[in-house]
């Protein structure tokens, strides 16, 4: 079917995508697209790869006109739910009858339309570049594209075909696979297009969430460039075909979803925080982790709104210490192995490599310098109430690394510096978005003004 | 002063090239030496050496070599560690025996036997503060190139720069705030947030600049080598386009009804190798080794010193191994494709 086939499958698996989250996130004119879509378009392709597996469970095969009629079916329950609802005059809760006033003027308005600018130039770019290149980075073809290679050959999702099964999720390979059944023919450059316009997705998702807390859209248009730019990201995006960029967005848009759920109240932000954790163990099993994370959060959120429940609050303490001594008791007998990580108790001696990574190294821009120097200008905004629940996050997520990177066995495959940061690039989404946060929360006490 | 390499020579070891490179590469026991230069140099206007330059294999010891042109001329040796990402910088100012007058610059590594060095320059620097400005502003603007380890790390500009670009930009940002704060004090104002953020946001725009000049970079070198290509024609110029042509010719010449290919190579034991040519193969399922040979197994037989085949006799013989019946399939230069009768 070529290119437009390959076209269609984009469509059909936004379409999917954007109307079954339209319950969570359709509001009429208060409707921020960009969320919509930007959600849409993730939750669409991992709807997509359920659709496929479902299809092939029940034996119909692993075809792209299954996988359509899969898609069409659910676009059209999520447009009938959202109808419904609608009718029944069930909008998500506490969201405004209107969007705010959404244009800059003056040089602001220039300055938006630069970083708006830059930032579908970078998507654009990487796009192109995923679009040329043939599979590229080692595990791509090596991990990943047998897997995809075989099943597309064979419409088997049993078979393996001598290759070895590494046990990860299928949600990468059927992901390539829906591209190359769109095509009508194997292209391993073309059928990595996914991963560009998931960074994409994630850029205009966190411009439309940072306009939902109230950044005026300059600022929204800033995070959102800010995103766009992270040298790691954008790698992942050119060179496309591993498991980390997909899970990097699954997680932070969660992650973002968590946040704007923190500042609005919004219960629907909060649904789609865990219906986004839930997507980030179908890309990569660490990504069970990861959604993990997130635990801590909501509990600091909901400790802080349970009132005067002194005794609750005992209960539920005690109930977590348990609950966190019991799974220690159960990880250590099983000698703290997840896949194939081991811990132990002595730190290892990588604080130099770590350091090295993040700070010399371009990776991330100035993303730590900016964190490190943040959370020292502004910890009492981070540690206030309205945003312990983020930095919760934020430090279950660095706590996560700093255990796997000082105390697991992970080190060991640093000599060329293989893992560390493909396991930080999946924190870098919440990263970008809570340096929105502190920054606002300190904006709103702090302007130019002349001292009393 | 730039020591051009045609004036280098190997003392010890072998000089080999890898395609237009220069690849000197260590004995048997692991040593290469490799002069650099016979010319007189004075020492104290260059108080630096620069090697671009990457070993097969980190080297377990590396040094400086000179001998002095006055006097005694005796030789000097300076050991240092070498960092293995691509630029090797030597601070020399402070080594008591670099002074005067020197004949004779070399450099000595202890590697893995036959593990090879591609050189690609050796600079002597001299350290003025323009020279060190040019440097840095040089090193940054160094675009990356897409390697493979691009998903893993990545340099940004040139490898082990001599002032990291990050730190770099976010000192000059914070300096820049720290004088605007201060003159706003003066002035009676309270510091903006919004000066800041802005004086974050340019260190970050400044930083996403030699960024974007890399990704421009390589997209101008993508587009080049792949677009308006079909997917076959893109493999048949990409870095591993040997490997490809290998496998679409065994794939091309096999009867109808095989599912399984025996790889008979030097290179069997290559990773980068058989995991590639075993994906361009898939579906069919390629056996790295001849260990065992099936009846009626398909060979492919690809750079192979262990191993002759007659094809007129339809004889095949590996060297430790009786020899088969075969008929040739495929007579390729790159490969040649036998079934065992």
């Amino acid at each position: 079917m070529g290119n437009l086939g390959l076209a269609l499958t984009l469509l059909l698996s936004l379409a999917a995508g954007v109307a079954v989250l339209s319950p969570l996130l359709w509001n009429g004119a208060a409707t921020r697209w960009q969320t919509l879509v930007g959600y849409g378009f993730a939750a669409g392709l991992v709807l997509t790869t359920l659709i496929m597996r479902a299809g092939f469970a029940a034996r119909l095969g692993l075809s792209f006109g299954v996988t359509a009629a899969g898609l069409v079916l659910a676009t059209a329950i999520g447009a009938a739910a959202t109808l419904l609802l609608r009718r029944r005059n069930v909008a998500p809760e506490g969201m405004p009858a209107q969007m705010p006033q959404s244009s800059e003027s003056g040089w602001r308005r220039i300055a938006w339309i630069a970083f708006v600018a830059i930032t579908i130039a970078r998507i654009g770019g990487l796009t192109l570049e995923a679009w040329w290149r043939p599979l590229f980075p080692w595990d791509a073809w090596d991990i990943w594209g047998p897997k995809t290679k075989i099943w597309f050959e064979t419409r088997d999702l049993n078979n393996f075909y001598g290759h070895f099964d590494n046990g990860y999720p299928p949600a990468i390979n059927l992901m390539q696979i829906w591209a190359n059944l769109g095509l009508g023919n194997w292209d391993d450059a073309k059928m990595n297009i996914a991963w560009p316009l998931m960074l994409g997705a994630l850029v205009l998702a966190a411009y439309g969430q940072a306009r939902t807390i109230g950044a005026s859209p300059l600022a929204a248009s800033i995070v959102a460039y800010l995103l766009a730019s992270v040298p790691i990201l954008d790698a992942h995006a050119a060179l496309p075909g591993y498991a980390d960029l997909p899970l990097a967005v699954t997680f932070g848009l969660a992650a973002i979803a968590l946040f704007v759920w923190v500042v609005t109240d919004e219960p629907s932000q909060l649904v789609l925080a865990v219906l986004f954790a839930a997507m980030a163990p179908l890309f990569k099993i660490p990504g069970v982790l990861w959604s993990l994370t997130l635990v801590p959060a909501i509990l600091v959120a909901l400790y802080d709104r349970a009132g005067g429940r002194r005794a609750l609050r005992w209960t539920l303490a005690i109930v977590i210490a348990c609950l966190a001594a019991g799974g220690y008791l159960y990880a250590k007998q099983r000698n703290f192995s997840v896949t194939l990580y081991e811990a132990h108790a002595a730190p290892n001696p990588t604080t130099g490599i770590v350091l090295d990574n993040y700070l010399l190294l371009d990776n991330y821009h100035l993303l730590w310098y900016l964190l490190v120097a943040g959370l020292v200008v502004w910890w009492r905004e981070a540690t206030a109430k309205a945003l312990r629940p983020a930095t919760s996050l934020i430090a279950a997520g660095v706590a996560f690394l700093a255990v796997s990177f000082l105390f697991t066995n992970s080190a060991a495959w640093w000599g060329d510096y293989g893992t560390i940061n493909r396991a930080t690039i999946h924190l870098v989404p919440a990263l970008v978005f809570y340096l929105l946060l502190i920054s606002r929360a300190s904006n709103s006490r702090s302007t130019t003004v002349p001292r009393s | 002063m730039r020591l051009s390499l045609e004036e280098a020579s190997v003392i010890r070891g072998e000089s080999q090239s890898r395609g237009s490179l220069w690849a000197p590469t260590a004995d048997a026991q692991g040593v290469l030496i490799i002069r650099l230069s016979n010319r007189t140099i004075d020492t104290a206007s260059f108080p630096t050496l620069r090697l671009t330059a990457l070993a097969d294999t980190q080297p377990v010891a590396a040094k400086l070599l000179w001998r002095q042109a006055d006097g005694p001329m005796t030789t000097f040796a300076k050991s240092f560690s070498w960092q293995g990402d691509g630029v090797e910088r030597l601070a020399l100012a402070s080594d008591p025996e670099w002074h005067g007058n020197i004949a004779g610059l070399a450099i000595a590594l202890w590697m893995q036997p036959k593990a090879g060095l591609l050189l690609q320059s050796a600079t002597l620097l001299p350290d003025t503060g323009s020279s060190v400005l040019a440097q840095a502003f040089g090193e940054w603007l160094v675009p990356e190139l897409w390697a493979e380890y691009s998903v893993n790390y990545l340099f940004g500009g040139a490898p082990n720069p001599r002032v990291p670009l990050l730190p770099a930009a976010f000192v000059i940002a914070a300096v820049a705030f720290v004088i605007y704060a201060w003159l706003a004090r003066r002035r009676g104002l309270r510091p903006s947030f919004a000066m800041g953020a802005i004086f974050a946001i340019a260190a970050w725009i400044a930083v996403d600049a030699r960024w974007q000049l890399s990704l421009f970079t390589n997209l101008q070198l993508t587009a080049g080598k792949y677009a308006g290509k079909t997917i076959d024609e893109k493999h048949r110029v990409a870095e591993d386009a040997r490997i490809y042509q290998v496998a679409e010719t065994i794939r091309r010449g096999l009867p109808n009804g095989v599912t399984k290919v025996t790889l008979v190579s030097d290179l069997a034991d290559t990773e980068l190798f058989v995991g590639k040519l075993r994906y361009y193969l898939f579906p069919l399922w390629l056996q790295a080794k001849p260990d065992p040979i099936d009846p009626r197994a398909v060979l492919a037989i690809v750079e192979s010193k262990n191993s002759s085949l007659d094809a007129a006799a339809g004889k095949f013989k590996l060297a430790q191994g009786p020899s088969l019946d075969v008929e040739t399939l495929v007579d390729d230069p790159l490969v040649r494709v036998v079934r065992v009768r």
